[in-house]
């Protein structure tokens, strides 16, 4: 009988022991799952910042449901769909991803909420400045399957997907159109991607 | 032709204008449409992202289109969708209704800005000249 539970609860515990965190690649193939979005509002029209450039990579253990890693975005590719404005965002007066064209999010702590929902913190780093940042993020996580191969991805899956605000000059963005407010100070910053561990 | 010849030229050419962008911006309105810009996925990548996360990627948010090609729009249940792949491949940028809205306020400022101008400095001047031309006769 001792034996018997002994068995069992080892049979219980196994997965759990072997589960180890998986590292995912951004799947850098899959242009059109990934997309990262900044939204800014103006007097005069709200503009979308729009780039698939997404690249990092992410600690994740789908048994413990925690994480961590880097998700790095490329600022310099965010294209609104007028090539004046797109250079004035790059531009040091905004954005200056002329200078640091990187939006980096690194991933420290990931705690489980519900299903697919999960509490991401960490920092991120704008225009050369750090900040602490906590958001909620959906991420879901498939096993290597038809689906996932059929679109291209030789593991398992990991489909991420978040949103958050962010103020300008939080990062040491202060152009005379935020101060006389015809820009909004806070932006919104979108990124969807799909990941896999192979 | 005389000074006085050409501001009066150049104030109804003014006046001209802003009615005609006033006209204009008020007529486009017409075309607006509550939309959801959006990139469109595969169904298979749906499945991927979760049954909550819809077949379409969100562009920003909800707000007022004015796109004159009607295909560039589509329907998914009550959300009216504007589809960011037709718009670029056929090069076509959304103008927003917010942006109209601004520019017909604007114009028809102008507008009641010419009549004011035209009520102070040009009638008076009218009115002095019709007075003399009396005078003389």
């Amino acid at each position: 009988m001792k034996k018997l539970l002994i068995t069992s609860l080892l049979a219980l515990a196994l997965p759990a022991a072997l589960a180890t965190p998986m590292t995912f690649s951004v799947a850098t193939d899959s242009e059109k799952s990934n997309v990262a979005t900044v939204e800014s509002e103006a007097d005069l029209e709200n503009f979308t910042g729009l780039t698939h450039q997404i690249t990092g990579n992410l600690r994740f253990d789908p048994q413990a449901k925690t994480g961590s890693g880097t998700l790095v975005v490329n600022g310099a590719s965010l294209q609104t769909g007028v090539a004046l404005r797109d250079e004035h965002m790059r531009s040091k007066d905004w954005l200056n991803f002329d200078g640091q064209p990187n939006i980096t999010f690194q991933i420290s702590k990931v705690q489980w909420v519900k299903a697919d929902q999960y509490r991401v913190s960490g920092t991120l780093t704008l225009n050369g400045v750090t900040k602490v940042l906590t958001t909620e993020a959906k991420v879901k996580f498939t096993p290597r399957n038809e689906v996932t191969q059929m679109i291209g991805l030789k593991g398992d899956a990991l489909a991420v997907t978040t949103q958050f605000k962010l103020k300008l000059s939080d990062f040491k963005v202060s152009h005379p159109a935020i101060q006389a407010g015809r820009v909004n100070n806070e932006v919104t910053v979108s990124v969807k991607f799909l990941a896999s561990n192979e | 032709m005389n000074r006085r010849f050409w501001v009066r030229v150049g104030f109804w050419a003014m006046t001209v204008s802003s009615v005609l962008l006033f006209v204009g911006s008020a007529i486009l309105l017409h075309w607006e449409v509550e939309a959801l810009r959006v990139i469109p996925m595969q169904p298979d990548l749906t499945s991927l992202f979760g049954e909550e996360v819809k077949g379409y990627t969100p562009l920003g948010s909800r707000q007022g289109y004015i796109v004159l090609d009607p295909q560039a729009f589509f329907r998914e249940g009550d959300m009216v969708l504007l589809n960011q792949t037709y718009l670029q491949v056929h090069g076509i940028y959304p103008l927003q209704g917010r942006t109209v809205r601004l520019v017909r306020n604007f114009s028809l400022g102008l507008v009641l800005l010419m009549v004011l101008i035209h009520e102070v400095l040009f009638k008076p001047g009218r009115a002095k000249n019709r007075r003399a031309e009396q005078h003389l006769t």
